[in-house]
């Protein structure tokens, strides 16, 4: 069973993506500050993250440059409300990108994906 | 009375018929279109003619020589330049001195000629123009004449909108000689445009005379067929030579010597040629056969037009087709209605060739080619698209615009609607134009485009391992070829397209089963301006920028004009190198080098290493892949001497992991990672396989034996700019100059050496080695390998040449010549055997 990080500031989102990856067979762990991401990444061995690029007053893309420095192989999927980073270079860092909807599949397909291709690579 | 055979036409609009003959010499019915007319012209007794030759004249003269074979008398003009129609009549003015009639050659029609004579005479006229009435006068010249049959006016080619009338002019005329008092000297002048609206306004004895019977213009392929319909439909009385054949109830006229097995299913009206042969089990329908031709069983002809010499194998179909002299159709291959094959080509067995499409003369199709679109520049089609993870040809006469953009659709159509693709070129013109080409079949397909213009491959690999896109393409003039452009296709993960996905693109192609966008929904083109800088981000990353800064290391690098010159320097400069670049400008006209430079490139190189007293020298080609690396003392590397160093320095820098080879590499890589209790992987050739066995996480490095290589860390594909960084980071790291350490690598002989060997018979030479090799130590991972002791030697087939290649290592060199030698002979052997062994 994988285990994913949800990082989102807002409480809904983290129930909802909570209840319907964990219906999915996932573990999740969810996190409503890059803070709380960062220490619960260190803490955990996670298989995924799931990440929103607006944190309140927090970048998400800046988290990702983190976790990407620090987990390199940990595979982060962005997932944000707008479309307009998927141009932005510092984002391609991450494995996938979602735009938020209101439809959940989009996001388990590229969780599905993502995963596919780090257990392929491993 | 004399005629005049208007026989000068260059048969334009006829190709590819006319490629080898003039327009009146292409056969119908076995004998030229232009002897229908001087049988026609005899039948009215009229048997002096002057022949109006311009294009080609001894074809022509050859063909029919003074006339007495026909029963005429020929006088030949051949005008020094293009005149024009009456023109080219007036440099014939001495041999006209008398009424005359003019008639081209390349009419099919069955005219009462005396009875337009006739007219001419009863009316005095200076000049009368034989009128016929069409159902679609557009393509011709409308003529109206009043109640006396005098002409009142003339519209050329009229649009619909000005069609009054669907009688029109003929080209066949009865002149008085006065008219050449009309026709300037030395001028361009045409009968229908010039000279007759000038006798109309002179108010001149001007006259139409319309005649009853069967005309047609051959004037393009689609005529010329139809043509052959209407005579074998008796629409029109024309001479057929071949002699008909008493058999109730069929129409079948065939030649001496010809040969028909009596199981031959003939159908409607069959014309065979003399000296032709039909073989049993064959059906033909409404066809014409040339002379010497051979038709085996099982071929089915309908409607159709084959010249002299021409070779149908078994289970062929051809359909309502021309197929012109010197042709062989091989077995069970389908031409569809409309097709014309031009002389002296080869069509191998099993080809499709799809309505209308035209082969030019001496083309080689390759046997289970589709063929979809006219065939006119290169010389052969090709059975399938790519070759690996590519498609290469001749740019802009096998890649034309037209092809490229029907195979960006084809591409546009395997992918998602509305997902996004990454597309790039290298510098030169011919890519930039290909390219673009590309992009608007992908649009079609409702695919995104994100250009990223001029990029070396491994970038656009390296973004391809984001999300955003589902494949990416990279169009590159090739490297051994400048002629010839190169599209490298890649899939979501930047990995060279796998054979199942260029199966997929090259099915929708052949098919042309696309899917257009409707009109709202086309695909956007977008940039991505910061694509170089993601990769710089990533390639810092993957190097200690603390170690380099410290030794300032020195190199110079011959960039051969690739895109690399204007990324790497700046990335090296940042890390503390200092760069000598060589022939960084790009040169879009002139493209990289061609390949015979490469050696003298290198050795100025390291001559310019030496001088310079550099820690070392990189060449790297156009692709940006590969590299060549000169040691401090000018010693330039052969990839066989530079997988084995690279590994070494990675060993020493003290990477653990797995090293990734092909089976060719030399087997001293598995003696010096032992040593650090390290592992060799070793796969195919293909980069592929490489690539996909450098994903595994513990693998450190890939190498090939042609100088690429991929270090994981940064990303799993060939990057020679990474490369040249990552050579200078574990060179300071090692410590000692790169000749040091290769002087320290153990000593073993390599050689490498190749066969040709047809495809056919690569198989059956690859059978035979493993037979030889069955009480042997054999590898089959790719080719066969042969091991004997510590020794090896690799009998390898090429994937895309008709090669075998032969690779050999020994501790002795006179062992691995000695294993070299033994194959060498018994592939030659085996190659003889299979020739003797093919009926």
């Amino acid at each position: 069973m994988a285990k994913l990080l949800v990082v989102d500031d807002e409480a809904n989102i983290r129930l909802l993506y909570a209840q319907e990856l964990t219906d999915e067979g996932y573990e999740v762990v969810t996190a409503a500050s890059a803070l709380e991401a960062v220490e619960k990444f260190r803490d955990g061995s996670f298989d995924l993250v799931i990440l929103d690029i607006k944190l309140k007053n927090e970048s998400g893309i800046d988290l990702l440059q983190r976790i990407v420095k620090e987990r390199h192989a940990l595979p982060v999927i962005l997932c944000t409300a707008f479309s307009c980073y998927k141009d932005d270079f510092s984002a391609w860092l991450a494995d996938g990108y979602v735009v938020k909807s209101s439809d959940m599949q989009e996001l388990k397909d590229e969780i599905q994906r993502v995963l596919a291709k780090k257990n392929r690579a491993a | 009375m004399k005629a005049v055979i208007m026989a000068g036409g260059f048969g334009t609009r006829m190709q590819p018929l006319t490629c080898n003959l003039p327009k009146p010499m292409v056969p119908l019915m076995n004998r030229p279109i232009m002897l229908h007319i001087v049988e026609l012209l005899k039948k009215y007794e009229i048997t002096d003619l002057v022949m109006l030759l311009y294009h080609q004249p001894s074809v022509i003269k050859n063909f029919f020589r003074d006339g007495a074979d026909f029963g005429v008398k020929i006088t030949y003009v051949t005008p020094l330049e293009d005149m024009g129609t009456a023109g080219a009549v007036k440099y014939a003015e001495k041999y006209l001195d008398d009424r005359f009639l003019i008639i081209s050659g390349d009419l099919l029609t069955d005219f009462n000629l005396q009875e337009v004579v006739d007219f001419h005479t009863s009316n005095n006229a200076l000049a009368t123009i034989t009128l016929t009435s069409v159902k679609d006068p557009l393509q011709f010249g409308v003529v109206i004449t009043d109640k006396e049959k005098r002409i009142t006016q003339f519209l050329e080619k009229p649009g619909w909108g000005e069609v009054i009338s669907d009688t029109i002019n003929t080209g066949i005329y009865v002149l008085e000689p006065e008219i050449f008092k009309y026709i300037p000297q030395g001028e361009n002048f045409d009968f229908s445009q010039d000279l007759f609206p000038l006798l109309l306004k002179n108010q001149e004895g001007l006259y139409g005379f319309t005649v009853q019977g069967y005309w047609r213009d051959i004037g393009n392929t689609d005529s010329y067929r139809e043509a052959h319909h209407d005579i074998l439909k008796g629409l029109v009385n024309v001479r057929i030579d071949e002699p008909k054949k008493d058999l109730v109830g069929k129409d079948l006229r065939i030649g001496s010597d010809a040969r028909l097995a009596e199981t031959t299913l003939m159908e409607g009206t069959v014309v065979v040629g003399d000296n032709t042969q039909v073989h049993a089990g064959a059906q033909i329908k409404d066809s014409v056969i040339g002379r010497n031709c051979t038709i085996e069983g099982g071929v089915k002809l309908n409607r159709s037009v084959i010249w002299d010499n021409v070779y149908v194998k078994k289970g062929a179909s051809v359909n309502d087709c021309v197929i012109c002299n010197n042709v062989s159709v091989g077995q069970g291959v389908v031409m569809e209605e409309g097709g014309v094959v031009a002389d002296d080509t080869s069509i191998g067995e099993e080809s499709y060739v799809k309505p209308d499409v035209k082969i030019w003369p001496r083309k080689v199709i390759e046997s289970g080619a589709t063929v979809t679109g006219n065939l006119i520049w290169g010389e052969r089609w090709k059975k399938s698209l790519f070759e690996g993870e590519m498609i290469r040809g001749l740019t802009n006469i096998e890649l034309t615009p037209e092809f490229v953009a029907k195979l960006g659709c084809a591409y546009g159509t395997s992918l998602p609607k509305g997902s996004h693709v990454l597309v790039g070129r290298d510098a030169t013109l011919s890519s930039r134009m290909l390219k673009r080409s590309f992009l608007g079949g992908i649009l079609s397909a409702g695919v995104n485009v994100r250009d990223v213009k001029m990029i070396p491959l491994p970038v656009l690999r390296y973004k391809l391992r984001t999300f955003g896109e589902v494949g990416g393409v990279h169009f590159r003039q090739a490297n051994n070829d400048p002629t010839s452009t190169e599209i490298v296709f890649l899939d979501a993960d930047g990995l060279d397209f796998s054979s199942s996905m260029g199966k997929n693109v090259e099915r929708i192609f052949y098919k042309e089963n696309f899917r257009r966008a409707h009109h709202m929904e086309p695909g956007g083109i977008s940039e991505l301006p910061h694509v170089v800088d993601f990769y710089r981000e990533g390639f810092f990353r993957g190097i200690d920028l603390d170690l380099m800064k410290r030794l300032n290391s020195k190199v110079v690098i011959d960039f051969n004009h690739s895109p690399a010159g204007q990324i790497l320097p700046p990335i090296l400069t940042e890390m503390g190198c200092e760069v000598i670049g060589l022939n960084t400008y790009l040169d879009e006209q002139r493209g990289s080098k061609r390949a015979e430079e490469k050696p003298e490139s290198l050795q100025q190189l390291a001559k310019i290493v030496v001088t310079l007293e550099a820690c070392a020298g990189f060449w790297v080609d156009p692709t940006v892949e590969e590299v060549v690396l000169v040691d401090e003392t000018g010693a330039i590397y052969s990839p066989a001497q530079l997988l084995p160093l690279m590994v070494a320095l990675t060993l020493r820098r003290g990477w653990k992991g797995a090293f990734v080879a092909p089976v060719s590499a030399p087997s001293i890589l598995e003696q010096i990672t032992a040593e650090h209790g390290c592992s060799v992987r070793r796969t195919k050739s293909a980069e592929r396989s490489m690539i996909e066995a450098a994903f595994s996480p513990e693998v450190v490095l890939a190498g090939t034996m042609g100088g690429r290589f991929a270090f994981p860390r940064f990303q799993a594909a060939f990057d020679g700019m990474f490369t040249i960084a990552k050579t200078l980071e574990l060179a300071a790291s090692a410590g000692t100059p790169l000749s040091e350490v290769m002087e320290d690598l153990p000593k073993r002989t390599f050689l490498q050496g190749k066969i040709p060997c047809v495809w056919e018979m690569k198989g059956g030479v690859m059978r035979k080695m493993s037979e030889d090799s069955l009480d042997k130590e054999a590898s089959f991972i790719d080719g066969i390998k042969i091991s004997v002791g510590e020794d090896w030697i690799l009998v390898l087939p090429d994937q895309y040449n008709p090669v075998i290649h032969l690779v050999a290592e020994a501790r002795e060199p006179r062992n691995a010549q000695k294993l070299m030698d033994e194959y060498r002979q018994k592939v030659e052997r085996w190659k003889k055997e299979l020739q003797g062994a093919t009926p």
